[in-house]
């Protein structure tokens, strides 16, 4: 299968950014339609209808999401998630800044599809030239009367605002994203309530990935029929794969939901140097590694690869060739958790410090076999105690490769072993 | 079903898993848990296998069916690894380090890593050390949720978060306001406070359940005591009233108890000189000195009862003085407070007391604060208001003043000092204006609506804009707010009373409340805010000239009877004289002797009042715990003791009957009061039969109808608010459910009179700035109790607080020495700067003597109830150079 282009749409058509461009090619069309011609329950019918599932990780059921909003609860709010903070992971940023009409379009759908008449992109912290891009979009789509107040006649107002987040990973986890939003410091809420019934502001609030979002125009455009004749069944719909790490082009790829593994890698020219796959992370740093024997053949949608121990997550495959040291990634992936950990709940506040502590030993070749002990140790006492998946996250590389890859791990103790026996030698 | 270690909870018992596995008595470890706060889930000590997965007891929903195990194996080795995770962070005391204990963990697994050692002892009562702080965040949520200030944050992540308040600000520095939430819910000891480091190094501690003698908010308090020293202080985490919250007087404010200044012996003046200086003499001397003395001015005799004495010694006093020395000269400082509220209120409604009950804020919608610091004045009733205002309540101030609680509300209605009445008019008017009138409750339980609402039109917003300063759209605005409120709640303060109309003021917030049915239910209703601790009981007890105890009116003959049947006397026939009364018929000799229970006067009376009554009176008696002003002018002294020392009741603003016991021993050769008026009262010919103060009240119960079913067997726990018609009675936290005692209310009409004082004073162009007195929260009135603890290191001196544009014009600098002079007298004190208040007005404390606040406060008083104008006195500030 190859490459379909139903958010990438700027890699066919030049200058999609530019409003002109997007109207040209049916843009804010949908919205219109929408907002003149039909009830928002269609809206939230058809998007239902089409099977869309998050694109930000979880691949929850958009318009379920959706439909949890209670309806005559105002104000409610749209947040786009455009934190894009997974190592690995990068299809928002390109989203954002070549096709951010799109994003702007399907997410201004999803407010008069559930009642909001307002609309928070929060973007990552380091996304300065993003944010410029899409405050500039923003601002030309309300000047030429696609966005603001009373759209085309009606009584319906979507106002749209960009806001900047801090720069802290766990500030893509819903919740806390909407604490940073309104200003508090970005760290989980207790759930419930859930954002759909009590969330910016306490108010109901739907959160959704930048890519989910741009799906949306088109499924109204061209019908839910249309969208699930793409993919997969459950998995309807294309993906932007990143593709990163020991690949020749690294890059986002789009393909329909199902692609097999090796279709996609021969998009992106195969494992680098001619060398032979190791493992894959799919979804950036915090899913199990898979190791190239699972991968043969795997279609790529959500119930296959968690049926080959891992999670499509936001898709951003970081490809391993076989030289990679296993203990090396997990030590990278556990300093980026230890970092990130938001400090609130003490499992993973503490049980990323020590976990950095032992793996910081093993690639200094001073660790021992009682270390590698103590990380099984130090994940059972995080795994299924933290206050969010942050915690468990940090766990997914440790314990694939320690599972998957021991001999990794034994070569890292045991040259630690040999240089204890120079010393007392 | 819910099944926790095998044994079975109903699922309706129980809110999350946490109260299900209490339920069952199971023991489930805790650390960020505080019943005052909504569980977070931050510690992770509480999880339990639910169904097979652990998951955080506290924060889990309960539900039917839920199989619940708090003691396996694998817990066991979860709790034990998450305190060796805990012990490598920190090194914690307290409750955390008992969990470490508890579960065997002994800080070996992980080597102790680097901790945030910072400590912080600026503050006076406060202390941090933070290496013991486990970063569960129950601090800020304290601070947060119970006092709504926001002094903590955590900063940092990861292993790098910590707490903080500022970064390389000292804590003393802070917006903290010492309510000391945080330490007394702080598991690890890292937030701390001087009583608690003394408690934990005090072996053999007892705790006695008492009530806070501070203010009229009756906080209850478990006092620790070594049995000669209070050590330190909690608030009673049942206590209806306060849930365990108190300020920094109540936590904090107790070194004045064993104090070396404390009174230990009467004194006297021998010779019957007032030059002769006050020596120490015997108890028997004293005493019948003063029968003598009080014999021998009959007819010529009055006392001012005190509202810090407990009600069975407001019991005792005016039954002395009525049937002891057949008089109604007998009165309390509810006259220099909220005596125009009882005046008013009664007037409009028929009861004189708050309608409903402190716990009634959280129900609240819409809440007017008028006339109230009480973030200041009711501490605890104040962060009420701030909680349910976070919670999203709305809020209206009335107040010259932008109060801590104006800068939060919806609207403040900042008005020129003396114009309430003109102000309360035009939110009438403006109500009807909307039509914003509860048509329905007016036609069932009020009658002149229609004629207040012509009466009310000359004060239409934009014309009384004139008289209080307050923008018209301003005033509309509030009374939209108060006229789609479900539930408006009234708090109100000395702001609305102690003025030249105080009392009609009163009426008109009734009026308020009435326009928009705001009374009988849950969440609405009236509600002073009483200033001393036991105001209502004072008031409730008959320490006032024409009201008997429970509010019975001397001139209805069954009362007679039924007063004369338990007193053994008949009662008097004299009309009885107010405070303000008392001291110009003292000045013209009508009053000869004068009692004096525990208040000082000359500090917090206005001395245009005192002085002379005072050089002209024969014989002045103070009984007091301090040489206060007064007591340093009296002719005998009498040593009494203060509410840690003794047993009784006091009774709160929402008409709480709470019980007062006795923590130590008075200081030696003091007495309890009671005891000592029954002394006299057996001196004068009337002996007492009490042998303790619950008899007193047993006789309570039987002259006032109000309290027939009120004893001290009945008063445990959180008391009972009256009436409590007999002893089966829950008592009544909701007034006026169903009807007023007067019927149908009827609408009061009040014309605005500008205050005689305004004319009295020589002119705008001699005294331009209007001066308004009240306190700070650091001190508690005359401050011979706060003065007396480490109170003085927050504040040590009273403060002019006025506009930085007033200052300048005056040449006068922040913290600059200035005099306050009005055509009364003159105050000094330091100027304080603020934009808390508007130009042209002016604030004063009165804690400290040195000052002499109410030398410079008028004698002008409430036109109906007596009440002095404390609020308003036209001055001009000068810098003393
Ligand atoms: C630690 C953590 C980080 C996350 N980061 C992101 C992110 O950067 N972008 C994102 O879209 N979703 C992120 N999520 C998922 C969001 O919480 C949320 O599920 C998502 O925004 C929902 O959108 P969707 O339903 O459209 O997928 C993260 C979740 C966790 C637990
Ligand atoms: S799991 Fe980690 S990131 Fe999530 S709340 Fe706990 S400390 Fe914060
Ligand atoms: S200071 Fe105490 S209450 Fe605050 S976070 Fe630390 S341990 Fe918790
Ligand atoms: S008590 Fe439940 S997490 Fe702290």
């Amino acid at each position: 299968m190859g490459e379909m282009h139903v958010v990438l749409r700027h890699r066919d058509i030049p200058d999609l950014h530019d409003l002109d461009v997007y109207v040209a090619h049916g843009g804010y069309a949908q919205l219109k339609r929408a907002v003149t011609t039909m009830q928002p329950a269609e809206v939230l019918d058809i998007v239902k209808a089409s099977g869309l599932r998050g694109r930000g990780g979880a691949g929850f059921p958009t318009g379920l999401k959706w439909s949890f909003c209670p309806r005559d609860v105002y104000p409610k709010y749209i947040v786009v998630n455009n934190d894009e903070s997974e190592p690995g992971t990068f299809k928002d940023h390109e989203l954002t800044l070549r096709n951010p009409h799109q994003v702007i379009e399907g997410a201004a759908l999803a407010a008069y599809a559930i009642g909001a008449q307002a609309v928070y992109i929060y973007c990552r912290g380091e996304f300065w030239q993003e944010m410029k891009v899409l405050e500039a979009a923003v601002a030309r789509a309300r000047a030429a009367g696609w966005l603001g107040q009373r759209l085309h006649g009606t009584d319906y107002t979507c106002e749209v605002y960009v806001t900047p987040g801090a720069g802290a990973y766990i500030c893509g986890e819903e919740t806390a994203l909407l604490n940073s939003l309104e200003g508090e410091l970005g760290q989980p809420r207790l759930k419930p309530p859930f954002p759909a019934v009590a969330g910016l502001y306490a108010r109901p609030t739907v959160v959704n990935n930048t890519e989910t979002l741009a799906n949306v125009p088109p499924i109204v455009e061209k019908g839910a029929a249309w969208f699930k004749a793409i993919g997969t069944e459950k998995s309807p719909g294309t993906k932007v794969f990143c593709l990163s790490g020991h690949v020749e082009r690294p890059g986002n790829y789009e393909v329909p939901l199902g692609t097999p593994f090796e279709d996609l890698m021969a998009l992106a020219g195969g494992v680098w140097k001619g060398r032979a796959l190791k493992a894959i992370m799919p979804a950036g740093a915090s899913s199990p590694v898979t190791p190239a024997a699972k991968l043969a053949g795997l279609p790529l949608d959500w119930e296959r690869v968690a049926a080959a121990g891992s999670t499509l997550g936001s898709a951003s495959f970081i490809v391993l060739d076989e030289t990679t040291d296993m203990v090396w990634v997990a030590d990278k992936t556990t300093r980026f958790f230890q970092h990130e950990s938001c400090g609130k709940c003490s499992p993973c506040r503490e049980g990323t410090y020590w976990l950095k502590q032992v793996y910081r030993r093993l690639v200094a070749g001073q660790g021992t076999a009682a270390d590698v002990d103590l990380i099984g140790d130090i994940a059972r006492q995080i795994d299924g105690k933290c206050f969010c998946p942050l915690g468990e996250f940090a766990l997914s590389a440790p314990r694939s490769t320690l599972q998957l890859f021991r001999e990794d791990y034994d070569r890292a103790a045991a040259g630690a072993a040999a240089q204890n026996g120079q010393a007392h030698a | 079903m819910i099944v926790v270690d095998g044994r079975p909870v109903a699922p309706d018992a129980a809110h999350t898993v946490l109260d299900a596995c209490r339920t069952a008595g199971a023991h489930v470890p805790t650390l960020c848990h505080d019943a005052r706060v909504e569980p977070r889930g931050h510690c992770r000590a509480c999880l339990v296998d639910v169904d097979g997965r652990l998951v955080p007891a506290c924060t889990t929903p309960a539900h039917d069916g839920q199989r619940i195990a708090t003691d396996t194996p694998a817990l066991a080795a979860y709790r034990r690894d998450l305190c060796e995770l805990m012990l490598a962070e920190s090194a914690p005391r307290g409750a955390a380090a008992a969990l470490c204990a508890a579960t065997g963990a002994d800080g070996t697994r992980y080597p102790p890593r680097a901790r945030d050692g910072r400590a912080d002892d600026s503050h006076p009562y406060l202390r941090f050390d933070l290496e013991a702080c486990i970063k569960c965040r129950l601090c800020v949520q304290v601070c947060e949720d119970v006092q709504g200030q926001f002094v903590y944050a955590f900063a940092g992540r990861g292993e790098g978060a910590h707490l903080s308040w500022g970064d390389g600000v000292r804590f003393a520095d802070t917006d903290c306001v010492a309510c000391g939430a945080c330490a007394s819910a702080c598991p690890s000891g890292a937030i701390d406070d001087v009583d608690r480091r003394r408690a934990t190094s005090t072996a053999g501690l007892r705790t006695v359940r008492t009530t806070c003698g501070y203010c009229g908010v009756g906080c209850q308090l478990d006092v620790r005591t070594d049995g000669t020293d209070v050590v330190q202080i909690d608030g009673t985490r049942a206590a209806s009233v306060n849930a365990g919250h108190l300020c920094v007087k109540g936590r904090y404010a107790h070194r004045f108890v064993g104090h070396p200044d404390r009174l230990t012996t009467p004194l006297v003046r021998r010779g019957g000189r007032r030059d002769a200086p006050l020596v120490p003499a015997g108890w028997d001397e004293a005493l019948d000195l003063v029968a003598r003395k009080m014999d021998e001015h009959r007819g010529k005799v009055a006392a001012l009862s005190s509202s810090r004495c407990t009600n069975e010694e407001n019991y005792l006093l005016q039954k002395w003085l009525r049937a002891g020395l057949a008089t109604h000269n007998v009165d309390c400082c509810a006259r220099v407070c909220h005596g125009p509220t009882a005046a008013g209120m009664r007037r409009v409604l028929g009861t004189g007391a708050a309608t409903n009950s402190l716990a009634d804020i959280a129900h609240a919608d819409v809440i007017l604060v008028s006339g109230s610091n009480a973030t200041v004045g009711h501490p605890v009733t104040g962060a009420r208001i701030k909680q349910a205002v976070l919670r999203g309540a709305r809020l209206i101030v009335i107040d010259p003043r932008r109060t801590e609680l104006a800068a939060i509300a919806d609207a403040h209605l900042q008005l020129r000092p003396g114009s309430n009445v003109a102000l309360l008019n035009s939110l009438a008017c403006a109500l009807f204006d909307l039509a914003l009138e509860n048509r329905a409750f007016l036609a069932a339980r009020t009658t002149g609506a229609a004629e207040l609402r012509a009466f009310v039109a000359q004060y239409a917003p934009e014309r009384a804009e004139a008289l209080t300063g307050v923008p018209a759209a301003l005033v509309r605005r509030a009374a939209a707010l108060w006229g789609n409120a479900e539930r408006p709640y009234q708090a109100h303060g000395l702001g609305m009373t102690e003025h030249f109309q105080g009392s009609e003021s009163v009426m008109l917030l009734c009026n308020l409340s009435l326009l928009v049915g705001g009374f009988g239910r849950e969440g609405v209703g009236v509600n002073p805010l009483r200033g001393q601790n036991n105001v209502q009981g004072a008031a409730d007890m008959g320490c006032q000239p024409d009201l008997l105890t429970g509010y019975a009116d001397p001139a209805d003959p069954a009362v007679r009877e039924r007063f004369t049947r338990v007193w053994g006397r008949p009662l008097p026939t004299d009309r009885g004289l107010t405070i303000p009364k008392m001291y110009r018929a003292a000045a013209r000799g009508d009053v000869r002797a004068l009692f004096i229970l525990g208040e000082d006067v000359v500090q917090t009376d206005p001395a245009a009042h005192v002085d002379p009554a005072f050089a002209a009176l024969d014989f002045i008696v103070v009984q007091e715990i301090f040489l206060s002003k007064t007591a340093e002018r009296a002719d005998v002294v009498l040593p009494g003791a203060c509410f840690f020392e003794k047993d009784g009741t006091f009774t709160n603003g929402e008409r709480r009957i709470q019980r007062v016991r006795k923590v130590v021993e008075p200081p030696p050769g003091a007495r309890a009061d009671w005891q000592i008026l029954c002394e006299l009262m057996a001196r004068t010919g009337l002996p007492q039969p009490f042998a303790h103060p619950s008899d007193v009240m047993d006789e309570i119960a039987q002259v006032a109808p109000p309290f027939a079913g009120v004893s001290f067997a009945r008063l445990e726990g959180d008391g009972l608010q009256w009436p409590v018609p007999d002893a089966a009675h829950p008592g009544t936290g909701i007034l006026h459910a169903q009807a007023f005692p007067v019927g149908k209310a009827v609408l009061p009409q009040v014309q605005y009179v500008p205050s005689p004082v305004l004319a009295n004073a020589g002119g705008e162009a001699a005294y331009p700035l209007r001066l308004v007195t009240g306190r700070v929260l650091e001190h508690y009135n005359c401050g011979t109790m706060t003065r007396r603890t480490d109170a003085v290191r927050l504040v040590a001196h009273d403060a002019l607080e006025i506009h930085p544009d007033d200052a300048r014009a005056l040449g006068v600098v922040d913290g600059a020495p200035v005099r306050v002079v009005s055509a009364y007298g003159e105050a000094r004190a330091h100027a304080a700067l603020t934009e808390a208040v508007a130009p042209g007005t002016c604030f004063l404390s009165f804690h400290f003597p040195e000052t002499g606040t109410n030398d410079v406060t008028s004698d002008i008083v409430d036109r109906v109830a007596d009440c002095p104008e404390y609020k308003l006195t036209p001055v001009r500030v000068e810098p003393i150079r």
